[in-house]
């Protein structure tokens, strides 16, 4: 296209080309008006001549319409001839009819206008038609033809005339202007030319001259600033990517720069083929994932990774990627492709991978997508970190802890056991703690039910200690007065009636305080002291006043130790005790009564009593010590049959053993004990 | 000279009959005042109630009883040690009971002695006997002081 051409042209040529079409445009079209106007101008002064000379003619011309002096008129006419212009003329009478020509070949006249009057130009000519008036009155009208030729001469002279005038006004105007485009044209030139060489040569140390102070200048200026700014920011660049460049090399970390954008655009296939799950795609066919470690191109390492991976240089690791994988690795890799597919920017894992060396070293990698590349992955950033003794540690640390966790399960379930047969133990000791607490609360309630039973015999034995004897009394006393008062007058067999009244309530008295003495040596509370039994011994003896066919006993007495006994109780088991043997030695003819001790081991004292007396039958020897029970009749001996139960149950309560031997008519010897193994008086003792 | 009074105090009249009997082999019998019960008793000492009108003098010895209705032989005691008027009169607990606790109550309230009843009458007869022989004759009574006025 034109266009297109004249805007790719030069700026100077482009200038001059507006100079040149801005002038010749004015010129020529300021001289075609011009030359318009002196056409319009010489035609109108024809014109006008014309019809002056028709008015000068149609003037004279009238009479001779008239009077139809057609000589006249053409003669009229013939005076034109001497004009150069003059073709033909004609006068018409007031019908149109011709009237008079001159010349006399004139040719047509083309149609008048409807009011006669007026002129037409036509191919060369010129009419014009003039009314005739004479006195007032239209008697015809006039047409003159004149030639334009001379108009053409005008006119062409003017156009020659114009043309050169054009053309030298042209040449004057560019001429003068030339200058004016030099001060346009060559300061852009010069900037265009920096600039060009600028870019060519990226020589951003360039600088523009700047020539004036208009647009271009601030153009310039703005440039050079440019200029400037490019090369600061160059200079700071390159100063960051040296930076860059040394961190990148000598980091401590491996570093890699991997180009994945062939892999990127395996997957955009893919995606376009209507997988949308990469993952599993990735896991059918195995291949693919082989292939897209094939794709991965290394765009650089560091010192670092070739030191890592025992390569001596970038091309030996390069040619080695293939090599690195392992299996886990390979299975690392796809999960990063899946992850990058997914989206993420960045993936970690760990992984094995196989050195040039063939050592298999543990790897954390991690790969990190720059946010430019996001969608071309054209640039990732890989680290990997040798890890393979942390990862030995954790092995090892994770088999340690599973062995633990085995012991640890073991010797929970050797707890879990013991802990059951503990708890089952538990179990038990509780229920024996129960059974044993019930036990106690059995017991408090049968101790307080003992004492209460025991405060109840207390008060028991208190009425009956009073309220029975008084009665008694009463009996006996009465029948003694009664006995005083009529013993004159009784008769023998009365007299043993109420003897035998006064005998029976006495007899009835006894057995009530030898109850009661029974009973208080149950209820009464042990109250062992150091006794001296020798002391017992002989105040018993003193009390029991001897009757007179007891006044010839022989006693034969030892000594007797001192014990640890109730002085009171022990008392009552003597006063029994002797009290027997005195009694039922009574018929004898040389009663021998013996009292002293036995040594049976070391720690158990046996007190005995020996008489010659009546003795008992061995065969009853069980029933001795009931209560009640007696081994003779009343009328043979008499008593109440509670003594040796309460000596039994004295000697009972102090943890001793009473027994008796016996031969009838021999005598009887009695045994009792009063400790029993260690002492044990701490003991509570049971009322029985 | 004024007759030497045995004041017996008991609620039972057998008792009384008994020990009266007892006392009339010693000639005492006419020198006994009876009281039935502890009121009495104490009506006697302090000349008032019943006995407001008997000629003025303490007894020589009193004779009481534990168990009686009203005021038992306990609270007699009690009173008459603790009143510096009657505290210097002999009194001999005279009861059935050989009770431990009765023992210790009457001498915790100063009693001048304590006897059991024996059952049998021969005994009963023999204690009866040194009683009065002892506290009436043997024994010298605290001299009367001023008469025992009514409380």
């Amino acid at each position: 296209m034109i266009s297109a051409r004249i805007r790719d042209l030069p700026f100077a040529q482009k200038v001059f080309l507006l100079l040149f079409v801005t002038l010749s445009v004015s010129i020529i079209s300021s001289s075609f008006v011009s030359g318009i106007f002196q056409v319009r101008s010489a035609r109108k002064e024809l014109v006008a001549s014309l019809q002056q000379q028709g008015a000068v003619l149609a003037h004279s011309g009238g009479s001779a319409l008239v009077f139809q002096d057609d000589r006249f008129a053409s003669q009229t006419l013939s005076g034109l001839a001497a004009e150069p212009s003059f073709v033909a003329g004609r006068f018409m009478d007031e019908n149109g009819e011709p009237f008079a020509s001159y010349p006399e070949t004139a040719p047509d006249m083309p149609t008048p206008p409807e009011s006669g009057a007026g002129h037409a130009f036509s191919d060369g000519h010129l009419d014009v038609w003039c009314p005739v008036f004479l006195s007032g009155r239209r008697v015809g009208s006039l047409w003159l033809r004149a030639d334009t030729r001379s108009v053409q001469r005008r006119v062409s002279g003017s156009v020659y005339m114009l043309g050169v005038t054009a053309l030298i006004a042209l040449a004057v105007g560019l001429a003068l202007s030339l200058p004016l485009q030099r001060t346009l044209v060559r300061p852009v030139g010069e900037l265009a030319r920096v600039a060009r060489e600028v870019t060519a040569g990226q020589h951003y140390d360039l600088r523009a001259k700047k020539n004036a102070n208009d647009e271009l200048g601030t153009l310039t200026d703005a440039f050079n600033d440019m200029m400037r700014h490019i090369e600061e920011q160059n200079h700071a660049m390159r100063l960051s990517e040296q930076r860059n460049r040394d961190l990148f090399e000598s980091a401590p970390v491996a570093l890699w720069e991997e180009d994945f954008s062939l892999i990127k655009s395996d997957i955009d296939a893919w995606r376009a083929d209507g997988i949308t799950d990469i993952q599993q795609h990735l896991e059918e066919h195995a291949e693919l994932v082989d292939h897209c470690a094939g794709n991965v191109r290394v765009l650089d390492v560091n010192s670092k990774t070739l030191e890592s991976y025992g390569a001596g240089s970038k091309t030996e690791f390069e040619g080695a990627l293939g090599s690195f994988f392992t299996p886990e690795s390979t299975a690392a890799f796809r999960a990063g492709i899946v992850a990058f597919a997914d989206g993420n920017t960045a993936y970690e894992c760990e992984a094995p991978n196989r050195t040039l060396h063939g050592e298999v070293l543990h790897f954390l990698i991690r790969w990190t997508l720059p946010p430019e590349c996001e969608t071309t992955w054209s640039r990732v950033l890989v680290s990997t970190v040798d890890i393979t003794e942390q990862w030995r540690a954790r092995n090892e640390l994770s088999i340690a802890h599973d062995q633990l966790e085995i012991r640890v399960a073991e010797r929970t379930r050797d707890l879990q056991e013991r802990t059951q047969d503990s708890e089952q133990l538990n179990k038990a000791m509780i229920n024996l703690l129960e059974e044993h607490k019930e036990t106690n609360r059995e017991l408090e309630r049968v101790a307080s039910r003992l004492q209460a039973s025991n405060k109840e015999l207390e008060s028991f034995s208190y009425s009956v200690s009073h309220d029975l004897r008084a009665p008694l009394r009463h009996v006996d006393g009465f029948i003694r007065l009664l006995i005083q008062r009529e013993r004159d007058h009784l008769d023998s067999t009365s007299a043993r009636y109420l003897e035998t009244i006064a005998e029976s309530s006495n007899r009835m008295g006894r057995l009530i305080d030898d109850l009661l003495a029974f009973s208080r040596t149950g209820r009464a509370a042990l109250n062992r002291q150091l006794t001296d039994s020798n002391a017992v011994v002989q105040d018993t003896l003193r009390e029991m006043s001897p009757r007179e066919d007891e006044r010839d006993i022989s006693w034969k007495i030892d000594v007797l130790p001192s014990i640890k006994v109730d002085g009171s109780l022990l008392r009552i088991v003597w006063e029994n005790l002797i009290g027997n043997a005195i009694k039922y030695t009574r018929q004898c003819v040389n009663p021998r009564i013996e009292i002293g001790t036995l040594q049976q081991g070391s720690d158990e004292t046996i007190f005995f009593i020996r008489d010659n007396g009546a003795g008992f039958d061995s065969k009853y020897k069980h029933k001795l010590f009931g209560v009640f029970q007696r081994l003779h009749r009343n009328d043979e001996f008499e008593g109440t049959g509670i003594g040796l139960a309460t000596v039994q149950r004295i000697v009972h309560r102090h943890g001793g053993r009473v027994w008796a031997e016996g031969e009838v008519g021999k005598g009887a010897t009695f045994y009792f004990t009063m400790e029993k193994g260690a002492e044990d008086e701490n003991k509570k003792d049971p009322a029985g | 000279m004024k007759t030497k009074k045995i004041l017996l105090v008991d609620d039972d009249s057998n008792d009384i009959e008994l020990m009266l009997a007892a006392l009339e082999e010693q000639n005492l019998a006419n020198r006994v005042v009876v009281a039935r019960d502890g009121v009495e008793a104490l009506d006697y000492l302090y000349r008032r109630g019943g006995f407001a009108d008997r000629p003025p003098g303490h007894p020589v010895v009193v004779f009481l009883d534990l168990k009686m209705p009203k005021v038992d032989g306990l609270e007699v005691l009690r009173q008459v040690k603790a009143d510096p008027n009657l505290k210097n009169i002999p009194v001999v607990m005279l009861t059935s009971s050989r009770e431990d606790q009765d023992l210790v109550d009457s001498y915790n309230h100063s009693t001048n002695a304590y006897v059991v009843k024996p059952v049998v009458f021969e005994s009963f007869v023999e204690v009866v006997k040194q009683l009065g022989l002892f506290w009436v004759l043997t024994n010298e009574a605290p001299p009367d002081e001023q008469e025992a006025r009514t409380v």
